[in-house]
């Protein structure tokens, strides 16, 4: 096996048994630096998501000058790849880490989750997170083994798609190598770019795979080392059990365990919030429903000790598709046929792509040609919606950046290239394309949490499913701490409503767990913080309270805030697209609604004043000097 | 009368029927529908118990009282919106 250079050294510093492991990698000196977060770092953050943000913080502000000069493909921008603080343990559902940079396709803060079983077994080769900087003279990949790393040189993998790069790679290594890595839509630069765990399990959102590709990484492989050790297996191991067996009993579990996340698309559908056309419609076909995707479904799948399997494996050679990707790659393109939804779903998935942006962007430009606001002369050929194969055809031009696909390849930014009036169309948040294809213009509360999402549209930072259940008064007001307006559709009490989803999926990223069993997200069960504490006891030994847990995403919040603050964010790009104020929903239940500017600036106001900024949305300098306490340590550590 | 039941997900799987033609007294509701849902279909009364259904009539969600007509369109969809 040629190895190019192996430079890594003995862990230099250790403060807890169970502490994070972190390595530095300099992609150009080729130095990795091995050594340990602070126990008071670890206690703030936990790990996975919110730990990655005091770490993209520190590194984005450690040059001195302004972040916003970092582009996302300078080499000074770090790729940050985290772990949750329970992910690889017994723990339920612990799968799951974070990816962190500059966002090439925002601009702004880019922060990716993904499953699969990739970070336990980065955790099990000793490492908790790596910082990776500067870019390889040479396509490269890391390999991180029984606690040392190497860079190796990546002969014969560039160029080659995500399977075949995966399956090379567990050849050449062995079993039970597991591998994150990039296709040619990161290695070209793709804006909207993933990197990929698994046939389907992607680090999709804001182009991590492209800021990988920038640094000349095609994958970072993990194999080798022992079980994670936790403070208390005994007590670990029981709450396991128990855990399981309540989440078992819950009928999401069930259900998603049998149908997955397609099952939402006739809920959507019916409801007539479902995107289509770019949003121009909001209700499609009901090919796409759950038992039409289940006739391609050979096996439920799962990720690193889940207990829900809600990923299909397809018998098209790939797996999934999820409801976000039957959305935008189906009903929002207009292409109906279910078997060309899962073609489209796994292309997009081998190529590395991120299949929300890839499905609202070939949209947009649809509308835009159906507008003549483009024509042949720049699309090369007619876009016309559900047009299969030219479609197929696109996609594969995003990711080679051929032709229009080239323009399409720089996501929302392709925006420069088309006349003014083209930004009214997109539908994006910060920059970033809407993530999932339920239309928010119904559900006041959706669309008040895609329009203040850290990282840009996106559901999962704080989506209210609850708002759907008509739960009692008591039991609303018990799970979000006050009484809270029942309507969905009015805007009342959203702001509460979203910044406790805010702190419980925070927190749940910076353990590495799922959504599909965090409280709050399709149900009002599964696991909170109660059950978070006694995860984290019997893992680390470290007390928490529902409280302090709490605190903990809220931090977390707050250091994305400032992360983007750097970025010259303000109040006002926490909005949402043109036509979710000014267009009315056509059809179904929903017809008729749309987002009151004046009302969802109420939201707004009440949204800062549960998450205790200011009125211009700006974290108060007493959090800053918090967190800037807490943080400083970071300096001390890496450099 | 006459109606049209079409079960989602995961309603359907209960009975292993995607749409089922219920008739009713005239004057009937939808609660009374759900009712005579649970006593032909005991398994889909489980579901029902579980997770009640938002009822749909036509393309307009309606509540629990609301007076069915014949030939009405009733979707039973499962109280979920997730991503």
């Amino acid at each position: 096996m040629a190895r190019a250079f192996i430079s890594s050294g003995p862990l230099l510093e250790v403060d807890l048994k169970y502490q994070s492991t972190i390595a530095i990698i300099n992609l150009i000196s080729g130095d990795i630096k091995i050594t340990s977060t602070t126990e008071e770092l670890v206690r703030a953050y936990l790990g996975g998501r919110g730990m990655n943000m005091a770490y993209l913080r520190h590194y984005l502000r450690t040059y001195g000058g302004n972040p916003r000069d970092i582009d996302a493909f300078d080499p000074r921008n770090p790729l940050i790849i985290g772990a949750g603080l329970l992910t690889g343990t017994i723990a339920p559902n612990a799968a799951r880490f974070n990816v962190s940079a500059r966002s090439p396709e925002s601009g702004i803060l880019g922060d990716s989750n993904c499953g699969g079983f990739f970070a336990a077994g980065m955790r099990k080769a000793g490492f908790d997170r790596l910082v990776i900087l500067g870019r390889a003279e040479k396509p490269s990949y890391l390999l991180l083994e029984d606690g040392k790393i190497s860079i190796l040189p990546a002969d014969g993998l560039w160029g080659m798609k995500i399977i075949e790069t995966q399956e090379q790679l567990k050849a050449k290594h062995g079993a039970g190598t597991v591998s994150a890595v990039i296709g040619p839509s990161g290695e070209n630069l793709v804006r909207m770019a993933a990197i990929m765990t698994g046939k389907k399990n992607a680090a999709g959102r804001g182009g991590m795979g492209a800021v990988m590709g920038s640094k000349n990484l095609k994958a970072i492989v993990a194999r080798g080392g022992e079980a994670i050790e936790v403070a208390q297996k005994d007590t670990l191991r029981a709450l396991r059990v128990k855990q399981q067996e309540e989440l078992k009993t819950s009928r999401i579990v069930q259900v998603l365990g049998k149908v997955g996340t397609p099952l939402l698309y006739e809920v959507s559908n019916r409801l007539g919030a479902i995107r289509t056309r770019n949003s121009q419609d909001n209700f499609f076909e009901d090919t796409l429903n759950g038992e039409e995707i289940e006739k391609f479904s050979d096996k439920m799948m799962a990720c690193t000790s889940c207990v829900v399997h809600c990923r299909h494996r397809n018998i098209l050679g790939g797996e999934g598709p999820e409801y976000s990707t039957i959305g935008l790659l189906g009903a929002n393109i207009g292409i109906a046929p279910t078997e060309q939804v899962i073609i489209l779903n796994n292309l997009v998935n081998d190529l590395g792509l991120d299949a929300s942006s890839t499905g609202t962007i070939i949209a947009w430009a649809m509308e835009l040609y159906q507008r003549g606001l483009i024509d042949d002369s720049m699309t090369g050929v007619p876009l016309r919606w559900g047009d299969y194969e030219t479609v197929h055809a696109l996609i594969e031009d995003i990711a080679y950046r051929r032709g229009f696909g080239d323009k399409l390849a720089e996501s929302s930014q392709a925006a420069r290239f088309f006349p003014p009036e083209a930004r009214d169309y997109l539908i994006a948040v910060k920059n970033l394309p809407q993530s999932d294809p339920h239309d928010v213009r119904y559900f006041k509360g959706f669309a008040l949490g895609i329009a203040v999402a850290s990282r840009g549209a996106d559901h999962l930072r704080n989506r209210p499913t609850l708002e759907v259940f008509k739960l009692p008064d008591e039991v609303r007001a018990k799970i979000y701490g006050r009484a809270n307006d029942p309507d969905p559709t009015g805007y009342k009490d959203k702001g509460l409503i979203i910044a406790w989803g805010d702190d419980m999926f925070a927190v749940s990223d910076c353990l590495g767990l799922c959504r599909f069993i965090t409280r709050g997200f399709n149900s009002p069960h599964l696991l909170g913080y109660e059950e978070f504490c006694e995860l984290i006891a019997a893992s680390t030994g470290f007390e928490y309270t529902p409280e302090t847990l709490r605190a903990v995403g809220r931090r977390t919040l707050d250091t994305e805030r400032l992360i983007n603050a750097d970025f010259g964010l303000t109040r006002a790009d926490d909005t949402l697209p043109k036509r979710y104020f000014d267009e009315p929903m056509p059809a179904r239940q929903t017809k008729g609604h749309h987002i009151d500017r004046a009302q969802f600036q109420n939201m707004l106001d009440e949204y800062y004043v549960e998450r205790g900024w200011d009125n211009d949305g700006k974290v108060p300098a007493k959090k800053i000097a918090e967190i800037d306490n807490i943080t400083t340590v970071i300096a001390r550590r890496v450099e | 009368m006459k109606i049209n039941v079409r079960l989602a997900e995961p309603f359907w799987r209960a009975v292993g029927l995607r749409e089922i033609e219920m008739t009713m007294n005239p004057a009937s509701r939808a609660d009374d529908l759900l009712a005579a849902l649970r006593e032909q279909y005991p398994t889909l009364g489980m579901e029902f118990d579980q997770t009640p259904p938002h009822i749909f009539i036509g393309d307009v969600e309606a509540p629990h009282d609301s007076l069915l007509t014949d030939g009405a369109r009733v979707h039973l969809v499962w109280p979920i919106a997730g991503g």
